[in-house]
């Protein structure tokens, strides 16, 4: 009879147990689905932050722009257009526009390596090219095609140890004169 | 500021919701133990989300990116009208809180004032009561605490002090009730003067205060406090006259099944509350009748380990 009781007690004493178990897992699963849902609504993933500005952006990675942070020729940062990561490797991107606010224009940079895809989402490329930025300076020129059919331009040279990138939905001509502009000016 | 309130907000929401499905999912029936589960979840955010704040470093990218389960900078770019949408639904939230703080804390106040009878409506307490009170006291185990009697032709029965806790009664009572409903009545004010629940009400109230814009500190108290009342009856019940004599009194009191039952529609706050006490009366008469089953110690303690580990991972 006392086996009996005590059988019962450590078979509800684990039942408890596992319930438990269950019940704080699953909260940690719910806040976790939570947390990726937010992200995916909000275009921002995880290990992406949205900085108020350049200058933030430039504390949380370390990256320093100079100048090129606040324009790149008549185009300027959008409001919640500047993104930075720290990882794998600290990067910043930012989006502009131009005064008409028909163009526009990302900046990608980093300081370590390849851009951070969760920074700049890779698109298929149906044409690439090497194109000269200056002397020893050589760029990779993409055509990309957008999710909604339209054709942009990826532009992506090495800067020291990092990349620098530009995506752009205007002309190839004026990639090429904003990125040269950019390659003179680059700290 | 802002964001502490948020975060606070946030926190006393997750751990409302992780009590509530560990009592139905460990089928905890026992009232102290159900009550036990409401102060943590009121009282590990209080607690535990200020310590947190002295770990800056957990607001960090680094932390948030490796280590967090939710962070609420995700929702950063959505905004309303230029606000940000967290700063509003926190807002939001906040009024809900309040709201709810003063629904229950205006007639709390205006209980209080009411209980402060002038020294000329006292009077000694009659045989009836005191046989009652002396009954009672035997079957809880308990010593009688004072009683304060009042005249009046209104039944008044409510368990007062902080320190000393004492019952105070009126005349009015005595006519109302049968003897066994009245030892039943009077077992249940001193089950609330054994357990020290003034004390417990107050501190719950001033909780409430402090957290005035927190909605799940608000609906938590409440759940807490219908635990105290459950156990209160509970313990009249078992101890005292039974289930039927307690419910039978629960009822006279609040006028459910007599003639003084006021003629209102289904809606009004009255009506609410008066279906609220037979929600108590009918899960009197349900539990009565089930064995006090045991929980193991260890849960309680390994659950607020569990929800605090969970809580500092939950950033807003």
């Amino acid at each position: 009879m006392k086996d009996r009781m005590d059988s019962r007690a450590s078979k509800e004493t684990g039942r408890a147990a596992w319930t438990m178990l269950a019940v704080l897992a699953g909260t940690a699963l719910a806040l976790r689905a939570g947390d990726a849902i937010s992200g995916w609504l909000s275009g921002v993933p995880r290990g992406v932050h949205l900085c108020a500005s350049v200058a933030e952006a430039e504390v949380r990675t370390g990256l320093r722009l100079g100048q090129v942070g606040q324009g790149l020729g008549d185009y300027a940062p959008t409001e919640g257009g500047v993104r930075a990561t720290a990882r794998p490797a600290p990067a910043i991107a930012i989006a502009m526009r131009d005064g008409h606010g028909t163009s526009l224009l990302t900046l990608f940079g980093s300081t370590d390596g390849a851009i951070p895809s969760t920074l700049r989402p890779p698109l298929p490329f149906f044409h690439e090219i090497a194109v000269p930025l200056g002397p020893g300076l050589s760029a990779s020129l993409k055509a990309e095609r957008q999710p909604d059919g339209s054709v942009w331009q990826d532009l992506e040279w090495s800067h020291g140890t990092g990349k620098i990138a530009l995506r752009f939905n205007g002309r190839t001509v004026e990639l090429l004169r904003l990125a040269k502009q950019l390659a003179e000016a680059a700290p | 500021m802002n964001r502490r309130a948020g975060e606070t907000i946030l926190h006393g929401i997750v751990a409302a919701l992780v009590v509530m499905v560990l009592l139905r999912t460990q089928r905890i029936r026992s009232p102290h133990t159900r009550l036990q589960f409401w102060l943590l979840a009121m009282g590990l955010p209080m607690g535990c989300t200020p310590l947190f704040w002295l770990t800056p470093w957990r607001l960090g990218d680094r932390f948030r990116d490796d280590w967090s389960l939710f962070s609420a900078s995700h929702l950063a770019p959505f905004t309303w009208h230029g606000l940000e949408l967290t700063g509003v639904a926190a807002l939001v939230l906040a009024l809900a809180g309040g709201t709810l703080f003063l629904r229950d804390a205006i007639p709390f106040a205006l209980d209080l004032v009411s209980g402060r009878a002038p020294h000329h409506a006292l009077t000694t307490p009659p045989a009836a009561l005191t046989r009652a009170a002396e009954q009672a006291a035997v079957a809880l185990g308990t010593a009688a605490p004072r009683l304060v009697v009042l005249t009046s032709r209104h039944p008044i029965l409510i368990c007062r002090g902080l320190r000393r806790p004492f019952i105070v009664a009126s005349t009015g009572l005595c006519e109302i009730l049968a003897p066994d409903e009245l030892v039943a009545s009077v077992a249940h004010e001193m089950a609330h003067a054994k357990y020290r629940d003034p004390t417990l009400g107050w501190g719950l109230m001033l909780v409430r205060g402090l957290c005035f814009f927190n909605p799940a500190v608000q609906l938590v108290a409440r759940a807490a406090v219908l635990e105290i009342e459950h156990r209160a009856d509970l313990s009249a019940a078992r101890n005292a006259g039974g289930a039927e004599a307690v419910v039978k009194s629960l009822r006279k009191l609040s006028g459910i099944d007599s003639a003084r039952a006021p003629r209102t529609s289904p809606r009004t706050w009255h009506s609410f509350r008066l279906a609220a006490i037979e929600n108590r009366c009918q899960s009197l008469l349900r539990d009565e009748r089930q064995a006090p089953a045991t929980l193991a110690r260890w849960i309680l303690p390994t659950t607020a380990i569990g929800l605090g580990v969970i809580l500092f991972l939950t950033i807003a």
